[in-house]
């Protein structure tokens, strides 16, 4: 027989968050006489270690079985109090949490009186809700013990070689037919001036060469789907296919450069150049062999303009039509614009160098000091902003071949270069597969194209999916070190379900009443997580079936479904009901 | 469950997350804390950039986590005091420093504080409120124990006389816990620059010239002025703040070369939260270099505070600050750097950001781990690709003590420094 309802209530005053507007004794003291309501306080913070063992003492004490917190938004602190419950025997799923905080006191600031009473309104609903709570079945999934990384770039090698030290196997996949991405392009990386390839290279062989990973060069994810613990991937190498199955996944596919075409004459005259291409120059095994000369006339440049914030911090006003803005900064190119004119005059040392850069941003360990070398050189500095951008033009019949002309708001000037090179620091984009993987995975990307992270501050290498974790630039632009410690917080991240084999799912999804269901599918094209697969019972009748570690519960599929055959556990019609009840009738 | 385990010295942000990453991959960690509560800096600031989440409430479900976390043993009030052997097996001396509070019996109750007589400045409320001799640091402290600051306690034992519990023990002792760990990960964190040493701003002079932390205190909920910004020499609300950036960052005159990377966006924010807080309006002036604003929704912010907020955009570094001894307003100099021109604004309040330099305690665990730095006391990493690793093997850093960095690249420090330790710890 189920047993009475024996309801614990518990008003937060936040500090003075909630306290400051709403009276929370008061709330607190209306709560106790609602039905079934066994005991009701306040206290000035819930979360604190003095709320949470208030609340264990009460279970004990009124032998409360279900417990509501009349707090903030759930999004943070259910976790806490469905943990609280858990620890004194109870069910998590017959906990409760009413929203005093966004939902009260911070958006009705200067009615106090009548704050207080929506407060209780949503107290009184969050009781009437608590007394039908069901306890939910915990669900565990195993989970398999194998990584994918996806992208060999230095983030995707740290990240794979890590997660295979740690003793789980590792798929890797990198599209192009080498391991170590845009770093192994580079002439140095700053502001150490270190090769690149001597430190990628034994990092690349470790990789090769590991017992525990395996590889794939120019390969891609043909297909991929599962959930966390048990993922699936078809791996197109050439011509052959592979299916594989892991646990977890590392995103790694870091970024490509943004294509300047039609900007500052790129693409018009061959002496203007991206900061990369110049790389390229610098390079021993480049095309010059190092030799640094104008790509138009093969003479050493005796004067060379780098142009700031190419793709990056963009202004929609001054951008050429048609292309959308990049409204971020790309974090590395200032101190890759100085740092690579700094080469350029170890090289060359009478070349004329001009920066012209908005806000020179060298805030990396070390970027700083380098600045101040740099200005030592005696190069000039230009100082534009995004409503007067620099005119780079092809000039006729001077001495030099390209011009640069740029108002300069530390002088008041405008000021003409004759220059024989152009170098646009050009910023990042994600990689072209990026969109690709997002809706395999539903991972989400926040507005600048880069995949988004689940929480801007304090969970920056997970993705919102579950056993979906991210590495490097794929998150947004930053420099080696930043990339790299991520890949190993991600590798970290991937291992930690790996290591505990089995993982618990949220109870809190979608059931399918199979008598009810007619497998018309359309729960499944409401589905923004493919959650939802038909399946063919011994009858011969077609239903829909939710796999529940990928159900997030959201609710689509069940107002989607016309039979009325689908359930969302603890947000049942009759649950529901009770609160739209409470909320009219009883108010 | 592994049979080794892992050392953590530090719990602010990075330290947890560090410690929580090891322990979800089934490793026993100790994690230590000198202060008697985990959550560092962080748990000081009212909101964070570019999202303006409240600081607090984001972090103490993580404070929560790591007390409660059945792979952490959690000791606070704690010192590392020597540590010997090497990677893989590694011999650590731990100081449980008194409390004088039986932990195991403290309830949290609070009685005893509102009885003691003593009151001091409060460390966590960076002296502008008060605590008492009895005390923690703030509401949410983890864990909710109280402790007793000797050097200010008058031995009335009215505590003692007040506890139900019997928690108080005058005649505790230091403690010498000794733990064997495969690897150890630093995460000592930042002192925020003593900006006394810049004479020209008259910090620690004019009552209304406030460093970042400060100013973040007065505008927390929790706060000694409950969020409501006021001036410190007479309490009136002030309606021009001006905010200096580069105070102890960019400046090699003063022994302080490099970017503290968190300034510019700090100081943005709080200039946006000023105008929010300050019922009637304030106008808000930041005096730059260069506007930093790199990481991700970074620079959009700092367009937001342009355009929607009405924050004002100076470039010059204030050379100096004068106050007028009248009516304690503050006036500020500067060469307009985009004009040429020298001017001169008065403001009500003028905040310092101040910027970060390795912690006291970083240089002490640097010494026992002997731990190669930078000229400014920064830990050296491995390599540009080993960037967590020290050149001590078997000990990783995180966060602040490696170099400045914001909160999510520190935390993801904290992971990556997880997961190289626990290699170690297999």
């Amino acid at each position: 027989m189920e047993e009475e309802p024996r309801i614990g209530v518990y008003v937060c005053n936040c500090g003075i968050n909630i306290g400051g507007v709403v009276n929370v004794d008061d709330v607190a003291e209306y709560a106790s006489k609602l039905p079934n309501v066994a005991v009701a306080r306040s206290h000035l913070y819930m979360c604190s270690d003095r709320g949470q063992s208030m609340i264990k003492e009460d279970i004990d004490e009124f032998k409360l079985n279900r417990v509501v917190v009349a707090s903030c938004s759930p999004r943070m602190h259910e976790p806490t109090f469905r943990k609280v419950i858990e620890e004194k025997g109870l069910n998590k799923y017959l906990f409760e949490q009413a929203n005093l905080r966004e939902h009260v006191s911070w958006v009705h600031s200067n009615q106090p009186e009548k704050a207080t009473e929506k407060a209780k309104d949503l107290v009184r609903m969050a009781v009437a809700k608590s007394r039908l709570l069901e306890p939910l079945p915990q669900h565990m999934v195993d989970v398999k013990g194998e990584a994918l990384v996806i992208g060999g770039g230095t983030s995707g090698l740290s990240a794979a070689k890590n997660i295979a030290d740690r003793g789980f196997k590792v798929h890797l996949v990198e599209k192009t037919p080498n391991f170590g991405g845009k770093m192994a392009q580079l002439y140095k990386v700053y502001p150490t001036f270190d090769d690149p390839q001597e430190l990628l290279n034994p990092l690349i062989k470790d990789v090769m060469e590991h017992p525990n990973i395996i590889s794939y060069l120019s390969a891609e994810i043909a297909d991929i789907e599962g959930y966390i613990g048990n993922y699936r991937a078809i791996i197109r190498e050439q011509v052959e296919e592979k299916e594989i199955e892991f646990g977890t996944i590392v995103v790694a596919t870091g970024y490509q450069p943004y294509d300047p075409t039609g900007e500052f004459t790129y693409g018009n005259h061959p002496n203007v150049l991206t900061l990369l291409e110049l790389h390229q120059l610098l390079r021993d095994d480049g095309p010059t062999q190092g030799n640094l000369v104008t790509p138009a006339e093969g003479k050493t440049p005796r004067s060379i303009a780098f142009i700031s914030c190419v793709g990056s911090r963009q202004n929609e006003d001054t951008i050429p039509e048609g292309k959308k803005p990049n409204k971020y900064c790309s974090r590395v190119c200032c101190t890759g614009m100085i740092a690579t004119s700094m080469e350029v005059l170890e090289k060359e040392p009478n070349t004329d160098i001009f920066v012209l850069y908005r806000d020179l941003r060298t805030h990396g360990k070390g970027h700083e000091e380098l600045f101040t070398d740099f200005r030592q050189t005696g190069s000039t500095m230009i100082r534009y902003t995004d409503d007067q951008m620099p005119l780079v033009s092809v000039t006729q019949g001077s001495e030099y071949p390209l011009a640069v002309r740029s108002y300069d708001t530390l002088s008041g000037m405008n000021i003409e270069m004759p220059v024989d090179l152009v170098v646009l620091a050009t910023g990042m984009i994600p990689d072209d597969s990026a969109a690709h993987i997002a809706s395999k995975l539903h991972i989400t990307m926040s507005a600048d194209g880069f995949f988004q992270e689940l929480h801007p501050k304090l969970a920056p290498l997970d993705s919102v999916t579950d056993g979906v974790y991210l590495a490097g630039c794929t998150q947004g632009p930053k420099d080696v070190p930043d990339s790299v410690s991520q890949a190993f917080g991600a590798a970290a991240k991937a291992c930690s379900p790996m290591a505990q084999g089995r993982v618990e799912v949220e109870s809190t999804i979608s059931v399918i009443n199979e008598d009810y269901c007619t497998g018309c599918g359309v729960c499944q094209g409401s589905c923004e997580f493919s959650a939802i697969v038909f399946e063919d019972k011994p009858d011969g009748k077609r239903i829909s079936k939710v796999i529940e570690a990928l159900c997030k519960g959201c609710g689509s599929c069940g107002s989607a479904c016309p039979s009325g055959a689908i359930t969302m556990l603890n947000f049942k019609d009759r649950q529901l009901d009770a609160m739209v009840r409470a909320a009219l009738l009883e108010g | 469950m592994s049979e080794k385990n892992v050392l953590v010295i530090g719990a602010g942000v990075t330290g947890i997350q560090a410690a929580i990453d090891v322990a979800n991959q089934g490793i026993k960690t100790y994690l230590v804390e000198k202060s008697p509560s985990v959550g560092g800096h962080m748990a000081q600031l009212d909101k964070t950039f570019p999202t303006l989440d409240c600081s607090a409430c984001i972090l103490t479900p993580k404070m929560v986590d790591v007390a409660r976390h059945p792979h952490i043993e959690l000791l606070t009030y704690s010192e590392v005091k020597e540590v010997t052997g090497t990677a893989g097996n590694f011999t650590a001396k731990i100081e449980k420093k008194p409390r004088y509070i039986d932990e195991n019996i403290c309830t949290g109750c609070g009685h005893c504080a509102i009885h003691c007589p003593v009151e001091v400045p409060s460390e966590f409320d960076e002296g502008i409120g008060v605590r008492k001799a009895i005390y923690v640091p703030f509401p949410q402290a983890v864990p909710l124990v109280y402790t007793i600051d000797k050097d200010a306690c008058i031995e009335c034992e009215l505590c003692q006389n007040i506890c139900e519990a019997g928690a108080v023990k005058y005649d505790q002792e230091p403690e010498e816990i000794e733990v064997n760990v495969g690897s150890v990960i630093v995460a000592t964190g930042y002192d925020l620059f003593d900006a006394t040493n810049l004479k020209n701003y008259g910090y620690g002079v004019y009552d209304n010239v406030l460093s970042s932390l400060e100013f973040e205190r007065l505008l927390s909920a929790s706060g000694p002025a409950g969020g409501h910004v006021f001036r410190l020499s007479d309490g009136k609300i002030p309606r021009r703040i001006a905010f200096l950036q580069c105070v102890g960052s960019r400046d090699p005159e003063h022994g302080m070369p490099y970017c503290s990377r968190v300034c510019c966006m700090y100081a943005i924010k709080n200039a946006i939260l000023a105008k929010d807080h300050i019922h009637g309006g304030c106008d808000t002036t930041i005096f730059y270099i260069d506007v930093r604003a790199f990481g991700k929704g970074f620079d959009e912010f700092y367009q937001n505070a342009q355009t929607r907020f009405g924050v004002k955009f100076v470039r010059g570094k204030v050379g100096e600050i004068v106050e007028d001894e009248a009516t304690k307003n503050l006036l500020v100099r500067v060469e307009n750097t985009e004009t040429g021109e020298l001017n001169q604004e008065e403001f009500d309040m003028v905040v310092l950001s101040s910027g970060l330099v390795p912690s006291q305690n970083s240089s002490e665990i640097g010494k026992i781990l002997n731990l190669p730095t930078d000229q400014y006391g920064f830990f050296e990493e491995a390599s540009r690709i080993l960037p967590v690793d020290t050149k001590i093997e078997g000990v990783y850093m995180a966060g602040v003590c490696e170099s400045v960095k914001d909160i999510p690249d520190s935390v993801g420090q904290g992971s990556a420094a997880a997961m190289r330790a626990s290699l170690k710890a297999i």
